[in-house]
């Protein structure tokens, strides 16, 4: 299993895969992180993501049919895979044991 | 809706084959939504910004994106390109000097034509101004010389009541003395109706406009500072508005402050002061009419000095007028004009003419044209010699490395691939020399505010700035000529076959045919510095011979500053003037000193009463007001006759001298003595009938009049007249006398400005600006050509004396001695020099009708300088052969031969 700590825009790309059903393309990715976040992650940063994670088997993609919309050209969509799931349950315990009581000293230090 | 294919294809080729659908399609999808939620322009503006940054962005990350693989052994080029360059330190910076300085000097000179000649004066839809004009065949010398774009008052009413204009605005100019925190000085002032600058589309930004209630007779004087005053008098302190200043004794209140960028409707006059039009009465001398209200005439003519045509009528046209529409508006004007005006001119016709061009009179119009093509060409030179000098530096190298480039094509490199990387060389020296022109135009234009251009415009008011279009036009040509002689040093260093590479280690002589092109390199630039030293020469021998139209003179040491009396002069009176000449004289540091009357001239064709008959005179003709110390101040001899008596100095039975030349005129050829002359009184006086009693030699103040045609008069006969010139003969320092002056002046009237002294010699090179300007600019460009030369020879003549280094050691060996060794570098470096003169004397030839209309007194072919120039050039270059002819004289065959 690959251990490489997971990039913030790879953490995102795959907490928004596994929001729309574990498969999907670039577009509804770039935008569940949009309408959830409110940040506007570039659009070349999320390709370079999707790759990476490819590359560390965290997804795998497939070509779809090609559609009129996109100017007859194909999507390229991506799943999340057993390790990428593994992955990002993985990121999620590290962040919450690191933000395990951290409220007060968060708004203290807001304050 | 499709998006923009450009940004597609262009975005298509940075990608790998196999994201190109995947990323393509996603921004075509999200195009489309983007159509349907923002509109067709925000979703194609959308697409581009989204394109372009994906474009860039993935290139960076090759890692995750692979870069296709001629865009690597592109880089990788560049990279080996750098390399080479840094390794030969001095060429390389000696090449992008080169090119920064032609692209910045192309520049610099591209924006100042702009800036004088394209878009002279600004003010908002010059398309719809016109001035309008008086075009006349008669002639109206008497006026003084002013161009036909000025109008007598009556004209602006006329033109205003006519409705042929939506509306119309007059200004004139004269110059006031405006005191602003106590601290006084002459100001050039342009007078202008209420709501000129509403006219002409330049409302102010500080403050407020002249109203029709500021622009009265006898108003309370209202000002508007131009930018650069209220900056430097007033700090830019916006709280200036209303604040009381002292404009020609009488208190005024600032009340604006006119746009940044606006100079004025003549680029020679660029406003200091703005006051209301219909004030200047008030302000000016009595005697002046300016309203064309002559007065009772008596006897001897009109009571005041008619003022002629001095305002410049603007009219802002109505929209879709035509000009047929304008000019016959116009024509029905004559007669109303002529009713209100005393001019009496009776074929004038009015006409328009376009605002920016008449910002020029024609004649600095034509010279300024014919300047700017000048200055242009030598530009164009400079370029051209950057450019050759790029040429030779990448010829030599790439011809150095032919051995190695065949020897890479035989073992299957690609010829495209190795030519790239040279032109990529002669790419980056040329970008990286374009950088560097930005601060060298910078440099240039803040410069060139100490010059005047032709028709006396200073360079200082036109804020030229520096263009980026005239900045990427010149950095894009040069980088195109620098990649075309990139590609023509790739052709020779390619030429080579792996054979002549391995023949070329037997250390053949290369055949003469391959130095062919760079000895063809360093003869232009032999050619094009001859042609820009000789240019600068030809500059410096006519300012030499202005300045030495007095021989007899000495005019540094003759001081002189234009005063006035009564109200122009901050009240200096008479009685002031005799005590100024009084304490100057008794100032050691000055041996003389004398108050002289400048009466003004009469231009060619005024008539002149000469004993009972009315003749014309054929150039201008002065009549200066002089006292008993004029002569000796000034140095004047008489060279027949006698000066004047006490009696000839006095009203009743006034006498006269006059200068050589126009002793000539009067007694047509004959002596002059005895003549009498008619005097004009303009003051409502008895003329007066004035006998030459001697003759003095010329003095020339205006290097156009070489035959100066002056009258000397006793000063008391113009008592009246406001106008004084105080000149002084200092014994020494000429600016302590300077300063002391100053001091004296207003010791005696504290209220009095002080005069602005400037010598006879500085007066004559002021007229000589255009000349200096072109010395200055071509010596300096001319010195970086000749320097680009020596530094092209030693290189051509080095490289070749290193590639017959075993040729030269064969020779030594049978008996050549280190003389004749060195003898045949000496003959090719001759024979460059002779062809590049020869050339450059052609090209001399060519350019000579272009530079003979600034040449004062000068033949574009004049022998000494070209000769001096070529003479010059021929020892240059030869010094620069002289270490690659010592190096041949030394080489020993033993040694040569051991070289690899």
């Amino acid at each position: 299993m690959p251990r490489d700590s997971l990039g913030d825009v790879e953490h995102l790309v795959l907490v928004a895969l596994l929001r729309l059903d574990g498969e999907s393309y670039a577009v509804p990715i770039m935008r569940e992180i949009r309408q959830r976040t409110g940040r506007e992650v570039a659009r070349a940063a999320v390709y370079i993501a999707l790759r990476r994670l490819e590359v560390k088997a965290l997804v795998r993609s497939r070509i779809g049919e090609a559609t009129a919309d996109r100017g007859g050209r194909p999507k390229r969509f991506f799943t999340l895979t057993r390790a990428g799931a593994r992955q990002l349950s993985q990121s999620r315990e590290e962040f919450v044991r690191m933000w395990a009581d951290t409220e007060r000293l968060l708004q203290k230090a807001i304050r | 809706m499709r998006p923009p294919r450009l940004a597609a294809w262009l975005l298509a080729g940075r990608l790998r084959p196999e994201d190109r659908d995947e990323i393509l399609g996603d921004l075509a999808e999200d195009f489309d939504e983007r159509v349907g939620t923002r509109g067709e322009t925000f979703a194609r503006r959308w697409y581009w910004r989204h394109a372009i940054a994906l474009a860039w962005s993935l290139g960076l990350h090759a890692t995750v994106v692979d870069r296709p693989r001629d865009r690597l052994m592109v880089l990788d080029e560049l990279r080996f390109s750098v390399r080479r360059l840094v390794r030969q330190p001095w060429a390389t910076a000696a090449s992008i000097a080169t090119l920064a300085c032609a692209i910045g000097a192309a520049v610099a000179t591209s924006s100042l034509v702009s800036a004088a000649l394209v878009h002279p004066i600004a003010v908002a839809e010059a398309a719809r101004l016109a001035v309008i004009t008086e075009r006349s065949r008669t002639s109206r010398t008497w006026v003084g010389g002013r161009s036909s774009f000025e109008l007598p008052y009556p004209a602006l009413d006329a033109i205003r009541s006519s409705a042929i204009f939506d509306e119309v605005a007059g200004s004139g100019k004269w110059a006031e003395p405006v005191e602003i925190r106590g601290a006084p000085s002459d100001r050039r002032v342009l007078f202008v109706s209420a709501g000129f600058f509403h006219v002409i589309g330049r409302p102010l930004e500080v403050g407020r406009e002249f109203s029709l209630a500021d622009d009265q007779r006898g108003a309370p004087l209202a000002v508007v500072l131009s930018d650069a005053l209220w900056r430097s008098s007033l700090g830019a302190d916006r709280t200036a508005i209303g604040r009381p200043i002292v404009v020609h004794d009488r208190a005024a209140t600032v009340i604006g402050v006119a746009p940044a960028d606006f100079r004025g409707l003549e680029l020679a006059y660029p406003p200091e002061v703005y006051l209301p039009l219909n004030v200047i009465g008030d302000l000016t001398p009595p005697q002046l009419d300016w309203f064309n209200e002559p007065g009772p005439a008596n006897a001897y003519g009109p009571a005041k000095l008619p003022t002629g045509g001095w305002l410049r009528v603007v009219g802002r046209l109505r929209p879709g007028a035509t000009e047929a529409q304008v000019g016959a508006a116009l024509a029905a004007l004559r007669g109303v004009r002529l009713a209100g005006s005393t001019l009496g001119v009776a074929d004038g016709t009015f006409e328009t003419a376009d605002i920016e061009t008449a910002a020029l009179s024609d004649s600095a119009r034509t010279d300024v044209t014919r300047f700017a093509r000048l200055l242009a060409i030598t530009v164009a030179l400079l370029l051209t010699i950057g450019c050759l000098a790029v040429g030779t530096l990448l010829l030599v190298r790439s011809e150095g490395r032919r051995d190695e480039l065949a020897v890479c094509v035989a073992l299957g490199a690609s010829r495209t691939r190795l030519a790239a990387g040279i032109v990529g060389e002669g790419g980056l020296l040329s970008i990286v020399g374009a950088a560097g022109a930005v601060p060298v135009s910078w440099w240039l234009l803040a410069g060139l505010h100490a010059f005047r251009l032709p028709g006396g415009v200073p360079m200082s008011v036109l804020q030229v700035q520096v263009d980026l279009g005239t900045f990427a036009t010149a950095a894009g040509a040069a980088v195109l000529a620098t990649a075309a002689m990139a590609v023509v040093a790739a052709g020779v260093g390619l030429s080579a076959t792996v054979t002549e590479a391995l023949r070329s280690r037997a250390g053949v002589t290369p055949a003469v045919s391959r130095r062919r092109t760079r000895r063809m390199l360093v003869i232009g630039e032999i050619a094009v510095s001859l042609v820009l030293l000789s240019g600068a020469g030809l500059f410096a021998r006519s300012v030499q011979r202005a300045l030495a139209l007095d021989p007899a003179f000495d005019t540094s040491h003759l001081l002189m500053a234009n005063m006035a009396i009564g109200t122009m002069g901050g009240g200096f009176t008479d009685h002031d003037f005799d005590e100024l000449r009084d304490r100057l004289n008794a100032n050691p540091a000055i041996r003389s000193a004398s108050i002289e009357i400048p009466r003004g001239s009469a231009g060619p064709g005024s008539r002149m009463l000469i004993d009972g008959e009315v003749r014309t005179v054929t150039s201008d003709a002065s009549e200066i007001g002089i006292d008993n110390r004029y002569l000796t101040t000034m140095g004047l001899k008489v060279v027949r006759g006698r000066t004047l008596t006490t009696a000839e100095a006095s009203v009743d039975r006034p006498g006269a001298l006059v200068s050589a030349s126009f002793g000539r005129f009067v007694g047509r050829g004959e002596d002059p003595i005895g003549h009498h002359i008619g005097v004009l009184n303009w003051f409502g006086e008895r003329p007066y009938n004035v006998e030459i009693v001697g003759v003095v030699q010329d003095l020339i103040t205006d290097i156009h009049a070489l035959t100066p045609q002056v009258l000397y008069l006793p000063a008391r006969l113009f008592a009246r007249w406001p106008n004084r010139l105080v000149v002084i003969h200092a014994a020494g320092d000429v600016a302590a006398v300077a300063r002391e002056t100053r001091a004296t002046v207003t010791a005696i009237r504290p209220s009095t400005p002080p005069p602005v002294l400037a010598t006879l010699k500085a007066s004559v090179l002021a007229q000589m600006g255009p000349q200096e300007f072109g010395a200055t600019v071509m010596g300096a460009l001319g010195i970086m050509a000749a320097m680009l030369t020596l530094f092209g020879v030693f290189v051509v003549v080095e490289s070749t004396t290193v590639l017959r280094r075993r040729e030269l050691g064969v020779r030594a060996a049978l008996g050549a001695t280190s003389r004749q060794l060195g003898a045949l570098v000496v003959r090719e470096v001759l024979l460059m020099t002779t062809a590049g003169l020869a050339t450059g004397l052609l090209f001399a030839w060519l350019a000579a009708g272009l530079i003979r209309t600034f040449l004062y007194q000068v033949s574009p072919f004049d022998v000494t300088t070209l000769g001096v120039t070529s003479i010059s050039l021929v020892a240059l270059t030869l010094a620069a052969g002289a270490r690659p002819a010592l190096a041949a004289g030394r080489v020993n065959l033993a040694e040569a031969l051991r070289e690899p």
